[in-house]
């Protein structure tokens, strides 16, 4: 498992919302096989984009009050903040070139 | 990995196997070809039903010392140089995979594409505990359709069954009814219900639970044309790694051509194995 993925608390997840410039957001559950499928995808992304996007994971059994905030309807649910701000979400299991597309989209424009 | 153990995915099994590689076969139960009555344009095999003609690849398969796996795929993810496949819950692993999924591409229902994920699922044990203690609707169109509504009652969702069919006997008798069809899955941004005929069912969730699964929805990304899988003329899919064969590829749908496109599918495939086999020799 890579040390760089997260697993904050609401309000630490609160704080790295407003302090980190790209937020990379896994919504996940235990019971939920594809999250478990594109878990090796999202630490390579950690690795892979190190320095340049924080990565944390959600666990809607243990942190529900964000599931609801950002109205998680099912899960693997991946969402990218830039400072606070929503700026991407793809719902369901996705390819690692989804996310990196997703990633590399908001690096240009920063 | 072959996914679908109709004559296009046997077909891929025994051309795999003759190449000496390890195989497995994962189907959703009864293909098509064992319903028909009566097959006349096979060659060699003149009026014979599509029972016997199923059962007679099953056992050449089995005699080569494979069976098929019953059970339902519900999401395949390339990760790197692998594939990992969603069996039954169970995450399986491969190197290849084929698709002979058969032709059923499901229609689908009015609101479904834009509120997938938004309260439309196609998995009751992959999102049911998000829906505990709301409600759903289960439109039971599978035969493991019951099995996924009663396990949603289980985990204390408030469900609604749905079916053109009788009711199943294995239902809970705890979950209500209804026959029919769903016309339409309601709400703008996530579900707020669906409609039956002229009766609008209240519901967060609503689970289209069908016996076969659009290839794209299996796997991301994979390229379609007319609710047809794209490939080459070696069987080769928009995704590296991945082949199709059979009547999930398009017209005609015939079992000499899911036979033949099996073998090539096999034999690709075999083909691509040893390609990685001996890319792997050279790095290391």
């Amino acid at each position: 498992m890579s040390d760089l993925v997260l697993h904050p608390s609401v309000e630490a997840f609160d704080r790295l919302l407003e302090s980190e410039p790209l937020l990379l957001v896994d919504f996940w559950a235990t019971w939920c096989t594809p999250c478990k499928m594109i878990a090796p995808v999202i630490e390579q992304l950690a690795d892979q984009y190190a320095g340049k996007v924080t990565v944390v994971k959600v666990d809607i059994d243990e942190h529900a009050s964000l599931a609801d905030r950002y109205g998680i309807q099912m899960i693997p649910t991946v969402l990218l903040f830039h400072k606070g701000s929503l700026v991407g979400r793809q719902v369901g299991m996705k390819p690692a070139g989804v996310y990196e597309t997703m990633i590399e989209e908001e690096l240009s424009v920063r | 990995m072959i996914i679908g153990a109709g004559p296009a995915g046997l077909s891929a099994a025994v051309n795999a196997l003759t190449r000496g590689k390890t195989v497995r076969i994962l189907s959703g139960g009864d293909p098509f070809l064992k319903k028909a009555e009566r097959v006349d344009n096979y060659l060699g095999l003149y009026h014979v039903s599509g029972e016997e003609l199923m059962a007679s690849f099953l056992e050449h398969v089995k005699a080569m010392g494979v069976e098929p796996e019953i059970g339902r795929v519900v999401n395949i993810l390339p990760f790197g140089d692998k594939f990992m496949v969603n069996f039954n819950s169970e995450i399986l692993q491969a190197k290849t995979v084929i698709l002979a999924l058969g032709a059923s591409s499901p229609k689908p229902i009015p609101g479904e594409g834009k509120l997938l994920g938004r309260g439309v699922s196609y998995c009751a044990t992959c999102d049911g505990m998000l829906y505990r203690g709301k409600e759903a609707v289960v439109y039971g169109q599978s035969d493991g359709a019951a099995g996924e509504a009663n396990f949603l009652h289980s985990i204390g969702v408030k469900v609604t069954y749905v079916t053109a069919r009788e009711r199943p006997a294995e239902l809970s008798p705890h979950i209500p009814y209804l026959r029919g069809t769903i016309a339409e899955i309601l709400g703008s941004k996530t579900v707020t219900g669906a409609r039956v005929g002229d009766r609008i069912l209240e519901a967060q969730g609503v689970f289209l639970l069908r016996n076969s699964i659009a290839p794209d929805t299996l796997m991301d990304g994979l390229e379609m044309k007319s609710g047809f899988v794209v490939v080459n003329s070696a069987m080769e899919t928009s995704i590296p790694g991945v082949f199709a064969c059979g009547d999930c590829t398009g017209k005609p749908l015939q079992v000499s051509k899911a036979v033949g496109e099996g073998l090539i599918a096999g034999q690709q495939a075999a083909k691509h194995l040893d390609e990685i086999q001996k890319e792997e020799k050279e790095y290391v």
